[in-house]
């Protein structure tokens, strides 16, 4: 399987009504945790790390792809891609992740932005 | 995030379970200048706006729910400037999203207590779990018939941006849980 062809299941109308049918983000959380397809892509990023590149260039291409004023349309597919590129430890730059925190068009993925940037956060060295 | 807004940040993570960042989200994202919904006591539910979704995307997913859960009977889409979720549906008369990790406290705030599945008259409301035992999914009941010591239980309730659908209780998505409590506000 390609990343591509994994992104299509991801923005398919199964996978979209899965996540879009939720109402907390961390009942999405759990969610992904579970959907196959998202397993998939996160093994498939950990095996390719070339490939890691690819995803965060499709996020960074779909960013502006959007009607103001509507929800974004790739917002559960971005979601699920930050999802897996954090499993697998790949840095999505702060400036994408701000962009997305944000950007009102976006909802899980503004949650998905939030999280990974206060880990980043949380996760700085301890003053002395 | 400036600098001081980065250590404000880190301050306030340090102090937090791994439990509580969640709720926590939801005062980190920007702020929003909105409708303020209030609990029965007074308390500011914690609650946003999001973008409509397009009506194409509605119906497509309309129709999926039509063949996965043919028995669930939709209601409404919510076409509209203020999209609303279950929570926001029970809580906020359709007018707010309300992230389900509030609703323990809401419950609390609204003067709610858990009652047992037989009790259940139409207007209590029906709580699910997911696999994680977290809360995940409200519903407003509107027919509870019992038969002997079963109850057979209709709900109302929004799945999450999708519509409003009139379902037997264990007809959710698939990822939306089980229902696992029944609470009411009634005085007896």
């Amino acid at each position: 399987m390609t990343l591509q062809e994994i992104i299509q299941k991801l923005e398919s109308t199964e996978f979209q009504a899965n996540i879009s049918s939720l109402s907390g983000f961390r009942t999405v959380l759990t969610a992904l945790d579970s959907i196959e397809i998202v397993q998939d892509l996160v093994d498939f990023l950990a095996d390719k790390p070339a490939d890691q590149k690819l995803a965060i260039d499709f996020i960074k291409v779909k960013l502006s792809d959007f009607e103001a004023g509507y929800a974004h349309p790739h917002d559960i597919s971005i979601t699920a891609l930050l999802y897996a590129l954090e499993k697998v430890e790949s840095a999505v730059s702060l400036n994408i992740l701000e962009t997305i925190r944000e950007r009102k068009e976006f909802f899980w993925a503004r949650y998905m932005a939030q999280k990974i940037i206060s880990e980043k956060l949380h996760n700085l060295p301890q003053k002395p | 995030l400036r600098n001081d807004e980065a250590e404000a940040l880190y301050s306030a993570y340090s102090g937090f379970m791994q439990r509580k960042q969640f709720v926590l989200l939801d005062y980190l994202l920007p702020p929003e200048e909105d409708k303020v919904v209030y609990a029965r006591d007074g308390w500011i539910i914690p609650s946003r706006t999001l973008a409509k979704e397009s009506r194409e995307a509605l119906l497509n997913r309309a129709k999926h729910w039509e063949l996965y859960r043919p028995k669930a009977v939709l209601r409404s889409l919510s076409h509209t400037d203020y999209p609303y979720n279950c929570v926001g549906m029970v809580f906020a008369t359709r007018r707010k999203w309300i992230d389900i990790d509030h609703i323990e406290v809401i419950l609390q705030h609204d003067g709610y207590r858990q009652i047992s599945k037989l009790s259940v008259v139409a207007g209590d409301i029906v709580l699910y779990r997911d696999d994680k035992n977290d809360y995940s999914h409200v519903g407003l009941i509107i027919l509870a018939e019992r038969n002997r010591d079963t109850m057979n239980i209709k709900v109302l309730s929004k799945w999450g941006k999708d519509g409003e659908y009139e379902h037997f209780e264990e007809d959710v998505p698939p990822f939306a849980g089980k229902a696992v409590e029944y609470w009411t506000e009634r005085h007896l």
